[in-house]
């Protein structure tokens, strides 16, 4: 396995000419890690995440330049479909699909991709998945009715049970945690520090806190640029950049 | 100030007075419409009129004078609706959710702004215009009036609504519906077939059945594509009548006046069952 | 389906829209053609009166229609919010705005004919009802309401319901409203069967009754005459939506 899992090389985005949201980022992680992304609203964050998995290429107008490796190959090389199927994400609104089933939702990745397997291994993925997020046991015997008896907290972890039944090697986060009642965030932070054993999780986030629970590495986005990428204890405790101290400070 | 207060307080009474009877007159015109259809109406009610084809001048002539029921019905005003506004679906609801469809994606904003000016042009070209159009293409090149002219007249009236409201389908729903299928590795294409249109079509179901409701009340542009039969027929290459324009007919006529109103009561009550349908599916409002 | 594929059958259907659009504007220009190198015979009296009666008609019902669709909204929107009366009234305007002109037209004809004396009158305010429940769709629909907060500061002030209502809400709503009026003013001019079953000598009716003739010149004049009746209405209908979609963004 290469040292890196992602190399993020000069990476730039402009919605707009002339203003750019990322400024040139240039950063490498390390596989089976927690890496969380901080920084105010609007410094990028979301932003960073979609462009590892090309989310920008649905909307027209927006440019990237840079590069971003992925195990060694450019993202740009291989087809859309499969980078996104091994780079995941997970919204900060659930946004189940509202007119088919628990079960169907959590399995339409499959669908989506014209993948169609056993039974068996439908139910098997659905369990395994459920039970990753810690909703197994309250939806197993409704796994036929639609997702919107559920609440709203338990919508996102279907929505992050849907990501995960795709099984990927990135899993990209955009604070997932923001709509989510206080019981859930445990729930989900939990899931979180688990699911490093099988791939790598990014995940932005406003809460400080939460980074500093569940992170290994942080990296400090402001106005679009790389302020700081490190170890996350260190980050916190002792920032090497006066702008990473400032804004530690401000949200404490 | 207490004296300047109530004064305002009347004035304040006064106007909502007035606002209230200027709305209890509104709606006169539709009670008035309604009792009058039913009240007149109801007399030539009678199975016949559901399976005959319309009579004949003559022979209303003759039977009125006698006092007695005019004979025949509209059936072939009920099979020509139907396959006229058939076709007239066939043609606008699948190019009308492909327009929509493409002007959802994502454009530029001067590009999607020229569409959109160009759908609310659409929208305003009054019925018999599009009559006009369909007569220059479709009739004289082959010296026929037929239920297919008849289609394409309405599908022309009806294609401007269906774009429209399947628009409105599309863009109120979560914007991050489509990114989600995106970011499960969903091709365009199945994003669009899979999640957004099985989301979205009840509204468009709903929006189509409005629209054909709308093409069962048109009259004018068929009667000069259409131009009208006695018979029932089933060849649409071949003239055919609507119950809108068996109305008309029977308007023109001053023997058939039963005929009219229990005509007139019956395209009603079809346009309100289809809207009811249309309701029952979407229980918002449909933007056309 | 390939995704390449499907794009170009997008693509195609906006082509088809454009080709189906160029082709009646193309069909109409090169039809009326004929007139046009005898202009005088369409600005004859004849063809002249029926653009005036049009005007004239399609004027006279919005203005009849205005109080009572204003009315209308404001009980929706204001006096009745959100009580039972608003959509009942909703539901109500909806069944009345999809009834066929061919009913309207025969209805007025032969129950309100006899009553009134004027055509033109009566012409207006049929099309006048006719238009009521499609305006206040439009404004309920489209006309962003005044915030609650705005409002409850009047109230607050001890202002009446009318005073709220005259200093706030309608400044607000202005342009909506002449929006509004612009849309009803497209569909109005557009009718055909209830002029032509009640008054016959708008530009619609004309076209309708005479649809067919083989004289030329006549048949020319026809076609410009729907040539200028569709602009105005695309005009008229640009217009709205324009303010509208400025309205929104506001």
């Amino acid at each position: 396995m290469d040292k890196y899992i992602l190399e993020i090389e000069k990476l730039s985005v402009s919605y707009k000419q002339g203003s750019y949201a990322l400024k040139e980022i240039s950063v490498s992680l390390e596989p089976n890690k927690v890496v969380s992304v901080i920084g105010l609203a609007l410094a990028g964050k979301s932003t960073l995440l979609r462009s590892l998995n090309r989310l920008h290429e649905i909307y027209t107008g927006i440019r990237i330049e840079g590069r971003i490796l992925f195990k060694g190959e450019n993202i740009m090389n291989q087809p859309v479909i499969d980078i996104r199927k091994k780079i995941g994400m997970v919204f900060q609104n659930p946004n189940v699909f509202p007119n088919m089933s628990i079960y169907q939702n959590v399995l339409y990745g499959y669908r989506l991709n014209n993948i169609s397997l056993s039974k068996a291994e439908n139910d098997r993925i659905a369990e395994e998945t459920l039970r990753e997020t810690g909703l197994w046991d309250d939806v197993k015997d409704k796994l036929q009715s639609r997702p919107n008896i559920l609440p709203h907290s338990l919508q996102q972890q279907i929505c992050i049970a849907r990501a995960l039944a795709l099984q990927p090697e990135i899993l990209l986060m955009d604070n997932p945690t923001a709509q989510l009642q206080p019981a859930y965030i445990n729930v989900v932070e939990d899931m979180i520090y688990r699911l490093r054993d099988k791939m790598t999780v990014i995940i932005a986030t406003q809460n400080l806190s939460q980074a500093a629970r569940i992170s290994d590495y942080t990296l400090f986005l402001e106005d679009g640029e790389l302020i700081e990428f490190g170890d996350t204890s260190q980050l916190f405790w002792s920032p090497a950049d006066k702008r990473t101290e400032r804004f530690i400070m401000s949200q404490s | 100030m207490s004296r300047l207060k109530s004064h305002r307080i009347r004035i304040d009474r006064l106007v909502f007075g007035g606002v209230v009877f200027c709305a209890v007159l509104a709606i006169c015109p539709l009670i008035g419409l309604i009792f009058d259809l039913f009240v007149n109406g109801y007399k030539q009610i009678h199975f016949d009129f559901f399976i005959q084809v319309n009579p004949t001048p003559e022979e209303a002539r003759l039977f009125q004078s006698a006092g007695l029921l005019i004979p025949g019905g509209i059936l072939n005003g009920i099979t020509g609706s139907f396959s006229v506004v058939a076709i007239a679906v066939l043609i606008a609801a699948p190019l009308g959710i492909l327009m929509a469809l493409f002007m959802y994606d994502d454009h530029s904003s001067r590009f999607s702004n020229f569409f959109h000016c160009l759908i609310v042009s659409l929208m305003g070209i009054p019925a018999i215009i599009a009559g006009m159009i369909v007569y220059l293409w479709m009739v004289e090149p082959f010296h026929s009036f037929s239920a297919l002219a008849g289609g394409v007249s309405l599908a022309i009236v009806m294609l401007p609504m269906i774009i429209y409201s399947t628009l409105d389908a599309l863009n109120t729903l979560p914007a991050n519906m489509k990114e989600e299928g995106a970011a499960l590795g969903g091709t365009y294409t199945n994003v669009i077939f899979l999640i957004i249109l099985p989301a979205a079509k009840d509204k468009i179901i709903s929006g189509i059945l409005v629209a054909a409701s709308r093409a069962v009340g048109i009259t004018s542009p068929l009667i000069i594509t259409a131009l009208g039969s006695s018979e029932v027929r089933w060849n649409v290459q071949e003239p055919v009548s609507t119950v809108s324009m068996l109305l008309w007919n029977f308007f023109n006529n001053p023997s058939m006046v039963d005929m009219v109103w229990t005509t007139a009561l019956f395209l009603f009550l079809t346009v309100i069952v289809l809207n009811i349908i249309a309701k029952s599916i979407y229980h918002g409002q449909i933007h056309t | 389906m390939k995704d390449k594929t499907f794009k170009i059958l997008l693509f195609l259907s906006a082509i088809s829209i454009l080709l189906l659009s160029g082709g009646m504007l193309y069909s109409l220009i090169a039809e009326s053609l004929p007139v046009f190198g005898h202009l005088g015979y369409l600005v004859s009296g004849e063809w002249f009166s029926y653009i005036g009666y049009t005007l004239l008609i399609a004027v006279l019902a919005l203005a009849i229609a205005a109080p009572f669709s204003i009315s209308l909204l404001l009980i929706y929107a204001e006096y009745c919010s959100g009580k039972m009366i608003a959509s009942t009234l909703a539901f109500v305007m909806d069944l009345f705005a999809y009834i066929p002109s061919v009913v309207w037209g025969v209805w007025a004809y032969y129950s309100l004919r006899p009553v009134f004396g004027n055509d033109i009158l009566l012409v207006s305010i049929v099309l006048a009802a006719m238009i009521i429940p499609y305006s206040v769709y439009i404004c309920v629909n489209y006309i962003p309401l005044v915030p609650r907060s705005i409002k409850e500061g009047a109230y607050c002030l001890g202002a009446t319901r009318l005073e709220v209502l005259g200093t706030i809400c309608f400044p607000f709503m202005t342009k909506g409203l002449i929006a509004a009026g612009f849309l009803s003013l497209g569909k109005i001019l557009g009718e055909t069967m209830v002029v032509t079953i009640l008054f016959g000598k708008t530009i619609t009716s004309v076209i309708f009754n005479r649809f067919g003739t083989n004289n030329d010149l006549e048949s020319g004049a026809l076609f410009a005459l729907s040539l200028f009746l569709i602009l105005i209405i695309v005009a008229v209908n640009v217009a709205a939506r324009y303010m509208f979609k400025k309205h929104w963004h506001e």
